[in-house]
């Protein structure tokens, strides 16, 4: 067989100058930044890659439909019990705030969304929705699941989103111990060998010690995720700076691989500035420190002797 | 046929036409998206991107492989949200070194040398992603990425490789 792709008198003038441009093309797009970078990327997706996001969305929701739905009756039904009980001291603080002149309580409206995982090589921390902003989702919309934060959303097409969960290396957030005494941030530390992904909690004063099993949550503060989202648990100190502060290993709640189905803020109704608190979403008792974390002990948190 | 096209006698008949190698190529391609992304496997499925172009490349020119590898490259990288170009990058090169392999091995339809074929394409295509990955400032280890994980993944790709090559047909007789 004649290898096809051209031939002829200058033909492998014209290979090697297609080759290199390939080449050229190819480092091109790696070096440009990120924002051109996703939007070459969103156009593929959009194009040429939707019909396979649109089998995953319609596997997803059958799924849903047929092994689930006992699953989806029985929260519910505990949603319609909480609701009823905790509805008298709803009522009761909308009137003590009124009363004594506060503003009405901020709200977030929030969309069940199916959460996708492309696969592919180089897309780990990428997360598909099934939801765009035709549905109210936006650029900075938080990604919750039952156990906590899983991430946000990067971009926003019309019935489409892509989010990245914690693992990604730009993922920040600001939190604070549940009891809103210490504020910090925390972000992914790459897994050591054999160890699981962990957060990085940094920013906590020197003389202040957070032990082990201590639950992260969001504060709020720069409105981008809601106050009082699980976020992880502390376990172990990761560094220590001499009389300036501490930073500690923190074992996040959520595993992004176990996450098919979650909570995205749409339609925001908080103002600049105003926080939206949803500590009483998460019983206290929910998210252990989890097995990995006991698991990694003295490995799992290098530094733990403060030698960072 | 033309003359200068037709096997030796004797010599095993390889090569099968290009219009099957297109078809086979795109198949592949449709299956990596289908059990990736529509079906969100994951890990769990070859990388049949790779195989497809590894087994595109020894049928064509460098050039026209660069431009295979650039394009599957780039669907790729598409969910990529960090080191986007690094797969684009990869396969660029794996496709040109690929065909370069036609140079240094004879064609052949020994089952060792697809085997190696293979899974060396697809371990160096993951290592130049590896590479690619740490100048991004992706930081991970060697060991487990490229050993305990690129290993296992280039041989699952190469018995896919060795297997759609079994079926096919073997790689084209060579140059023109």
């Amino acid at each position: 067989m004649r290898e096809y792709g051209g031939a002829g008198g200058n033909g492998l003038r014209t290979q090697f100058l297609l080759a290199a441009a390939c080449l050229l093309a190819g480092l091109f797009l790696y070096l440009i930044p990120a924002g051109p970078q996703q939007n070459i990327a969103s156009g593929i997706r959009l194009t040429l890659l939707r019909p396979f996001v649109d089998i995953r969305s319609a596997l997803s929701a059958a799924r849903s439909m047929s092994r689930e739905a006992d699953m989806l009756r029985a929260q519910v039904d505990s949603l319609r019990a909480w609701v009823a009980n905790n509805a008298p001291a709803i009522e009761e603080n909308r009137r003590l705030r009124v009363l004594i002149g506060l503003a009405p309580l901020v709200e977030r409206s929030y969309r069940a969304v199916s959460v996708h995982r492309p696969g592919n090589l180089g897309s780990q921390s990428t997360v598909v929705l099934d939801l765009g902003h035709e549905q109210g989702v936006h650029g900075l919309s938080p990604i919750i699941t039952a156990d906590g934060l899983a991430g946000r959303v990067l971009e926003a097409h019309p019935s489409l989103s892509i989010g990245m969960d914690w693992s990604h290396p730009d993922f920040r957030a600001s939190v604070m111990s549940e009891d809103g005494e210490l504020y910090g941030i925390v972000g992914p530390e790459p897994a050591a060998f054999g160890g699981a992904e962990r957060l990085i909690l940094t920013g906590i004063p020197y003389f202040n010690v957070l032990e082990d099993g201590t639950l992260m949550v969001t504060s709020g503060r720069g409105g981008v995720y809601p106050r009082g989202v699980p976020v992880g648990r502390i376990g172990g100190l990761a560094e220590v700076e001499e009389g300036w502060h501490r930073s500690y290993w923190v074992y996040p709640t959520v595993h992004p691989a176990s996450v098919t189905h979650a909570l995205v803020g749409v339609a925001d109704t908080a103002g600049p500035g105003e926080e939206v608190d949803l500590s009483s979403l998460f019983p206290r008792a929910t998210s252990p420190l989890p097995d990995s974390a006991r698991e990694a002990g003295p490995r799992g948190a290098p530094g733990a002797d403060g030698r960072g | 046929m033309a003359v200068a096209d037709r096997p030796l006698p004797g010599s095993p008949r390889l090569g099968i036409g290009s219009g099957v190698v297109v078809a086979v190529t795109l198949i592949l391609v449709f299956f990596h998206f289908v059990l990736r992304l529509g079906l969100g496997i994951g890990a769990g499925a070859p990388d049949l991107l790779t195989v497809a172009l590894l087994f595109h490349v020894r049928r064509v020119r460098f050039g026209t492989a660069a431009c295979v590898g650039f394009t599957l490259g780039m669907l790729e990288d598409a969910f990529a949200l960090v080191a986007f170009g690094a797969n684009t990058v990869a396969m660029t090169v794996v496709g040109i070194l690929g065909v370069q392999t036609r140079a240094f091995f004879v064609p052949t339809t020994s089952l060792s040398f697809h085997l190696i074929y293979f899974v060396t394409g697809k371990w160096l295509r993951d290592f130049i992603h590896w590479i690619l990955q740490q100048a991004a400032g992706v930081t991970s280890g060697f060991i487990e990425p490229m050993i305990l994980t690129a290993v296992p993944a280039a041989l699952y790709a190469a018995l896919v490789g060795v297997l759609v090559v079994k079926l096919i047909g073997p790689f084209s007789e060579g140059e023109s």
